[in-house]
């Protein structure tokens, strides 16, 4: 059976760790972490540890929230596109941020665990 | 890519629909509206057709689960048609669902499987507040990486207008010009859930709160147009609908028995792409649109010019702007301007959602690629009354399940 679990993912952040995959067969990078290459299929993967800075490729502030959230609202989300390459969804800590800005990770904990978030860099 | 076909030929024989509705409905349950759906479908079909006929059913409904409490809903709607023992399945691809119950429909004629199918979806809603609703649409996106850090399903329509914007230069002002649009033809249609233009709107609005409007824009810019996302708003947004429907499909040697005026069926594609949204190295255009849309027209063997009367998945006035890029009607980071300009209006030189689009018509998710698929038979035999396209003959039907994930696209002909 695959390491590369959804836990795993939300264990890391726990620990304040962003973690994913590299395809040990073509290179590709992955997060989160996934049991196979969606490039090329390889299962050849290894853990690899992503920074968390990056830049902004999309953001909203939701004045409609997910029950969840709620107690937040309006709050922010942005897909931020991290300087490996690649993207992830995230809640945004910050006002003032826009697309294009430099935000990095930050890890909010809550009861039943930790939300990927970002804050300006 | 290899070049598909269907083996066997497939045509529209009977298509119905229940009006789009956020009250009309709420003493009627998800099993009630499909029946009335498809009891209109069986009446539009030119010669007797019974249920019996068909030799399965395709029903799409989103979350009956959520919704009604209710599983196992394709063999429920079977049993409601007086179908028994006729193979039922349910489809459940987000909003695409019926979009591809018709996909899984027509293959299953040209494989030679069934020479009669029905098709449809239909979805009850209105049994939940908004708020319930909101966490129920929620379920179509990345549970754990989008909707696990706060994305709804607006926000993610949310997310790609920001990028467009960025991108492209497109802009909040154009969005509106789709709503607008989409409302004048809404009022035209007595299946659309809102049969009003944004300026009749406010100014019953604006009566009940004491404001005056100048025109549409100042009122789309008002307090009474709140935020739900930004930069969307909430006339940016499509409601929420309880709805149903019901398209007919024969074989087209089978066919003949039914209609002389079938609507052929000429290219089918279909795609699927990232779950999450932010996995795409392009968050302004729907790949999994651009395929199956190549797909589709390849199959039919026409272009994107060549299209007469187009029903895009406008969930969001954003996904009309990128449907209608990414289907080739216009060039990428053009449709908004194009929209401003009219030309996706009735009289436009291609006009989209003649029936009001999601954003007016309604949307109950799992009835709305089949509902799309109503009005392109109606829009092809002539039929389809105040917003008729004059003289169409090739009609297009583009239905998207969440973020694009999945994406249906189906190319009709006038028989």
């Amino acid at each position: 059976m695959t390491e590369y679990t959804v836990k795993a993912y939300k264990d890391h952040l726990m620990n304040e760790e962003l973690v994913g995959v590299e395809c040990k067969s073509c290179g590709h990078l992955m997060l989160p972490p996934r049991p196979l290459c969606n490039k090329c299929g390889s299962m050849d993967l290894g853990w690899r540890q992503y920074m968390g800075k990056g830049a902004v490729a999309a953001k909203t502030v939701i004045t409609v929230p997910l029950t969840r959230f709620q107690d937040r609202c309006p709050y922010g989300v942005v897909i931020v596109t991290l300087d490996e390459g690649v993207s992830i969804s995230g809640l945004l800590l910050d006002e003032n941020i826009d697309v294009g800005s430099r935000v990095e990770a930050a890890y909010v904990k809550e009861e039943d665990g930790v939300v990927l978030a970002f804050k300006a860099a | 890519m290899s070049v598909l076909s269907l083996h066997r030929q497939v045509s529209v024989i009977g298509a119905g629909m229940t009006r789009f509705h956020h009250r009309l409905h709420q003493d009627k349950q998800g099993r009630e509206l499909f029946v009335e759906a498809a009891l209109e479908a069986a009446e539009s079909v030119d010669n007797d057709f019974a249920f019996g006929d068909a030799d399965a059913l395709y029903l799409g409904y989103f979350s009956s689960d959520m919704f009604e409490r209710q599983g196992h809903t394709a063999a429920l709607m079977a049993d409601w048609l007086g179908m028994n023992p006729k193979p039922a399945y349910r489809v459940e691809d987000a909003c695409a669902s019926s979009g591809v119950a018709v996909n899984a429909g027509i293959q299953a004629i040209a494989s030679g499987m069934c020479d009669v199918v029905i098709v449809g979806g239909v979805e009850k809603m209105r049994t939940l507040g908004t708020k319930e609703v909101t966490d129920t649409l929620a379920l179509a996106a990345d549970a754990n990486y989008e909707a696990g850090v706060g994305f709804t399903f607006p926000g993610l329509y949310a997310a790609i207008a920001s990028a467009h914007f960025s991108k492209h230069g497109s802009t909040w002002e154009q969005l509106q010009q789709i709503a607008i649009k989409n409302h004048v033809n809404g009022k035209k249609n007595p299946k659309a859930q809102y049969q009003e233009t944004i300026k009749e709107i406010a100014d019953k609005l604006g009566e009940r709160k004491g404001m005056i409007f100048r025109d549409e824009m100042e009122f789309l810019n008002s307090p009474l147009n709140p935020v739900v996302a930004s930069p969307l708003k909430l006339f940016d947004c499509c409601p929420i609908s309880d709805g149903a429907a019901a398209v007919i499909l024969a074989a087209d040697d089978v066919a003949k028995k039914y209609t002389d005026t079938p609507v052929r069926v000429t290219g089918i594609g279909q795609a699927s792409d990232t779950m999450a949204l932010h996995d795409r190295d392009d968050l302004t255009s729907l790949r999994a649109t651009c395929f199956a849309a190549g797909q589709a027209y390849k199959m039919a063997e026409v272009e994107a010019r060549h299209v007469d009367v187009a029903c895009v998945h406008d969930c969001f006035t954003i996904a009309e702007v990128v449907a209608t890029e990414d289907l080739g009607f216009f060039a990428k980071g053009e449709g908004g301007e194009a929209a401003s300009e009219g030309r996706t209006a009735l009289d436009g030189e291609i006009p989209v959602n003649p029936d009001g689009g999601l954003k007016a018509k309604g949307h109950p998710v799992g009835a709305t690629g089949a509902g799309m698929v109503y009005e392109i038979f109606n829009q092809l035999r002539g039929q389809a009354g105040e917003h008729q396209i004059a003289d169409a003959e090739i009609g297009l039907v583009h239905n998207v399940g969440a973020a694009g994930a999945t994406v249906t696209v189906q190319i009709y002909r006038r028989g």
